[in-house]
């Protein structure tokens, strides 16, 4: 019986030990991925505004002079131009402000329009299965909103480097682990281990039950926790009553 | 014997702690230099990105023929990418004989030696033409019709976000190591600790001649063994003397600790963010003043506490602790739910208060159960179990909250907290089970401790001049003015939690040292008042003090709330222990502290109440520096009042002998 209380006490401490490393190692894990991610996003998104705020400076020279979004021939040229010159971009729209796409250059057959949940912001950024966008609002000279940008890269790249980090974090996360668990239950192990003193202590009493009186061959300091020296020495106090108390040769105890 | 030994149980504890933190370790430098390799081609391609759009401009002027010397505006371009691009370093123009015609963000000895440099090798995968590391920036350069251009990056500006990682991380390490040891306390307790006292309580009856109860311990190893034996013995002699011996049901008091810990923890999550929480359903309520609205619910959980409380101590009487606790912590359950899903501002209104009457009612059997399973001897130390497991997750709660609220939003933080207060729930049966020593509820205020409390005019100057300024300063500037103004600058909820966390600290690392100052000298009254003044004083700074500055000066100001307070709340108590009028105030009986406790309780509801509408009409930054001046102004005249006259008596008692 003793045995295996021993053993549950040893998988108590041990498993609350591991399960609170497991936790902390997957926590650790899952923000460093989120930071990694969010890093990714915002480079993207600082390079695409780049790219979104020189076609809007071209719309608005438009604008300064006149000339509405619809009536501008030479963005559709503009707009080709950045896409030939920037390869990782997969589309750019100039879309008007109730969402209607005005000019629209695209390399895949894709037909999204992720501006539509971002009608009247300033600027943007999403990120979907198929791309990361950005937006730009454009307003006219007297501040009313005239048009919108809308450039979109492929994914591909981003959950390419997502895919790669995830995988390492997951083989060093389970190979970090798997040295923390056998670490933390050799812990246990070492914190739930058999008390010599305390054990000599306990032969003692039995051969002193079984009649016996042996020579204590232990002291309450060889025992290596405190509280174990404290039980030994409470029980080299008793010894002797107990030793009476076995022979028969105490008086009646009181009941406490 | 003799030579030093190593501890087992510290040494396995120490074992387990030294490979997680190994275990980090190596997670956290994957992660940087992984992120770095992967992020560096992107870096590149946006630094090349800005930099031909710099070129162009430039190309446009001179196109047109302005000569390149006579350039101007290249300080407004540098300004309008570093606005877009905080990771720019900075931004050079040469002529065609290399002169430096405009140099923005670096110094022109700089410059130099930073063109002098050796290029970093390997160069790493991702570079374009024009590209590379160079004295830790990395350098785009580009030619110009007439001239180059340079754009550089800090190269440090990758691992940034990462290293950043590493505070978050260390945060929630701090946490997982706490509540391991939260868990662990009632563990060792209930299968070491428990047994081994009341194995050596029965042997020392034994040793005086008396036979002891049966230890009634259920554990197991060595000392399991050890018990089982002297139960066994104790048994046959009992039994050969026709005597009966009572099993006795060891109720352990360290399970309060992880109790208290869990739903405090929970109400702690949303401490660096719920002020915006609430604006930002208040923005969405038409006819609400957004700031008198935040400031009213911020405060009214406390102020619900205060009123919940009394009728949870008659519940108490009902239920029983393990009832009581569990309604508790299922109300405290529904109350996160609902404030993590709630639509709108009067929603939020029920479920916060409803989170607060769950507060009560688990404070409420949380107390009943130390006064049930302590004795006079040993309730300060039951008493000081709960309270360390409130200090804990006083530290905790606001600095995880922020953390998860950051990364995975507000309300899935609220729903983090209402799966603790539910795991708190399904943990009180085990934890608070067993025969209580007597049924005693906790004291509840009454109309009588009233009475008592308000004819005692030096114990109203107390509460007045000391207990509550204090209480208002806590709640009206760590819980509303900060979170509001750190937010308000652009800080994300982890950080602003992190700075909350220092308030916990202080407490804890301040507590039982200002506590024996206080015991040793018997000057409380001084101690109260230097208190108060140093937990205000730099508050009164914080309207002068500029936003670059504001990390400091955040730090400082609650390191030295936390000060300031851990050194007055412990000296008044002590006060009004002297001045109760009953002798049971060492267990928190006295009807004084209870009223006390009440009235700290209302007047903390009150300080985001308070500091709301001045921040509305002042400034966040003033009605900091304006709660400063109250709190301070109190503290005088708490001198005035209190410690000056009590000098004159002394002194006037001195001369007459």
């Amino acid at each position: 019986m003793s045995s295996g209380k021993h053993y549950s006490l040893i998988a108590k401490i041990g498993g609350a030990m591991v399960a609170v490393s497991v936790l902390a190692l997957a926590l650790a894990s899952v923000l460093n991925l989120l930071r990694f991610e969010e890093a990714y996003q915002s480079l993207v998104a600082q390079r695409l505004q780049v790219t979104a705020q020189e076609i809007a400076r071209v719309l608005e020279v438009g604008l300064d002079l006149g000339l509405p979004v619809d009536s501008q021939d030479n963005l559709s040229g503009t707009v080709r131009h950045y896409l030939i010159t920037h390869p990782d971009i997969r589309m750019i729209a100039i879309h008007a402000c109730d969402g209607r796409p005005v000019i629209r250059e695209d390399r895949s057959d894709d037909t999204d329009e992720p501006w539509r949940d971002h009608l009247g912001k300033a600027s943007w950024f999403s990120v979907d299965p198929d791309g990361l966008s950005v937006g730009l609002g454009i307003s006219d000279p007297l501040g009313s909103c005239a048009a919108g940008i809308a450039i979109t890269q492929s994914a591909d790249a981003y959950h390419a480097a997502v895919a790669t980090i995830t995988n390492r974090f997951l083989t060093a996360g389970l190979a970090a682990a798997l040295a923390t668990a056998t670490a933390t239950v050799a812990a246990a192990f070492l914190f739930g281990r058999r008390r010599p003193t305390l054990q000599k202590a306990d032969e003692d009493f039995t051969e002193i039950l079984a009649g016996t009186i042996p020579v204590a061959h232990f002291q309450a300091e060889d025992a290596s926790e405190r509280w174990e020296q404290e039980v030994v020495a409470a029980y080299l106090a008793a010894r002797p009553a107990i030793i009476d108390l076995t022979a028969g040769r105490h008086h009646d105890p009181e009941p406490h | 014997m003799g030579s030093p030994r190593l501890n087992p149980a510290a040494s396995g504890l120490a074992i387990a702690a030294i490979a997680l933190l190994l275990a980090l370790s190596g997670l956290s430098w994957l992660a940087t230099t992984t992120g770095t390799q992967l992020l560096f081609p992107e870096l590149a391609h946006k630094a090349l990105a800005e930099t031909e759009q710099v070129q162009r401009k430039i190309d446009t002027a001179l196109t047109l023929g302005i000569p390149i010397e006579q350039l101007i505006g290249i300080d407004a371009v540098y300004a309008g990418l570093k606005k877009g691009d905080t990771d720019i370093a900075f931004l050079a123009v040469t002529d065609s004989a290399d002169h430096i015609i405009s140099l923005q963000g670096l110094s022109a000895t700089a410059f130099h030696h930073m063109l002098a440099a050796a290029e970093k090798t390997p160069a790493p995968e991702g570079l374009s033409d024009g590209q590379s590391l160079k004295a830790g920036y990395l350098v785009t350069a580009l030619p110009l019709e007439a001239g180059s251009l340079f754009l550089g990056h800090d190269e440090q500006a990758l691992i940034r976000p990462l290293v950043n990682n590493f505070f978050d991380i260390a945060v929630v390490v701090l946490v997982v190591m706490l509540l391991a040891a939260e868990v662990m306390l009632p563990v060792i307790s209930a299968n070491i600790t428990s047994p081994a006292n009341a194995a050596i309580r029965v042997l020392k009856l034994l040793a005086t001649g008396r036979l002891g109860a049966v230890t009634g311990q259920n554990t197991g190893g060595t000392l399991g063994t050890f018990i089982v034996h002297l139960d066994a013995f104790a048994g046959r002699i009992a039994g050969s003397r026709s005597m009966s011996l009572r099993s006795t049901d060891t109720v352990l008091v360290v399970s309060v600790r992880l109790l208290a810990f869990l739903f405090v923890f929970a109400e702690e999550l949303g401490r660096s963010f719920l002020p915006i929480y609430i604006a930002q359903h208040a923005a969405q309520t038409p006819g609400l003043n957004i700031n008198l609205a935040t400031g009213v619910l911020t405060g009214l959980h406390m102020s619900c506490v205060a009123v919940a409380m009394p009728f949870a101590t008659i519940l108490y009487a009902r239920l029983g602790r393990v009832r009581l606790y569990g309604a508790g912590a299922l109300l405290a359950t529904a109350g996160l739910v609902g404030t993590a899903l709630a639509a709108g501002y009067w929603d939020l209104v029920v479920w916060r208060a409803l989170s607060a009457i769950g507060y009560a009612a688990t404070f409420v059997a949380c107390q009943g159960f130390v006064i049930e399973t302590t004795k006079r001897d040993n309730r300060a130390s039951g008493m000081a179990m709960m309270v360390g497991g409130i200090t804990l997750a006083d530290i905790c709660g606001p600095a995880f909250g922020g953390v998860m609220a950051e990364r995975f939003g507000q309300n899935t933080t609220f729903l983090i907290g209402a799966g603790m207060t539910l795991l708190a729930c399904l943990l009180v049966v085990r934890l608070m089970a067993g025969g209580a020593r007597v049924a005693e509820p906790p004291q509840r205020v009454t109309l009588r401790g009233f009475a008592t409390t308000f004819r005692n005019r030096r114990l109203l100057i107390q509460v007045c001049l000391a207990a509550l300024p204090a209480k208002l300063l806590l709640t009206g500037f760590l819980y509303y003015l900060l979170p509001v103004t750190l937010l308000g600058f652009g800080w994300s909820a982890a950080e602003v939690g992190r700075v909350v966390m220092i308030y916990g600290l202080a407490m804890l690392v301040g507590g039982p040292l200002f506590a024996r100052m206080t015991d040793r000298g018997k000057n409380q009254a001084t101690i109260v008042a230097l208190g108060g003044v140093i937990s205000s004083v730099l508050l009164l700074l914080v309207p002068f003090a500029p936003m670059e500055a504001a990390f400091w000066v955040a730090v400082s100001t609650v390191a030295a709330l936390g000060i300031g307070q851990s050194m007055s709340i412990p000296a008044q108590v002590s006060l009004i222990v002297d001045l109760a009028t009953e002798k049971e105030v060492s267990q928190g009986q006295a009807p004084e502290l209870t009223v006390l406790r009440f009235i700290e309780r209302f007047g903390g509801g009150m300080g985001p109440m308070i500091a709301a509408p001045l921040a509305a009409r002042f400034g966040t930054t003033n009605a900091t520096g304006m709660l400063g001046l109250y709190c301070l102004a109190s503290a005088f005249l708490y001198v005035l009042v209190v410690l000056l006259p009590s000098r004159r008596r002394k002194a006037t008692a001195g001369e007459d002998a």
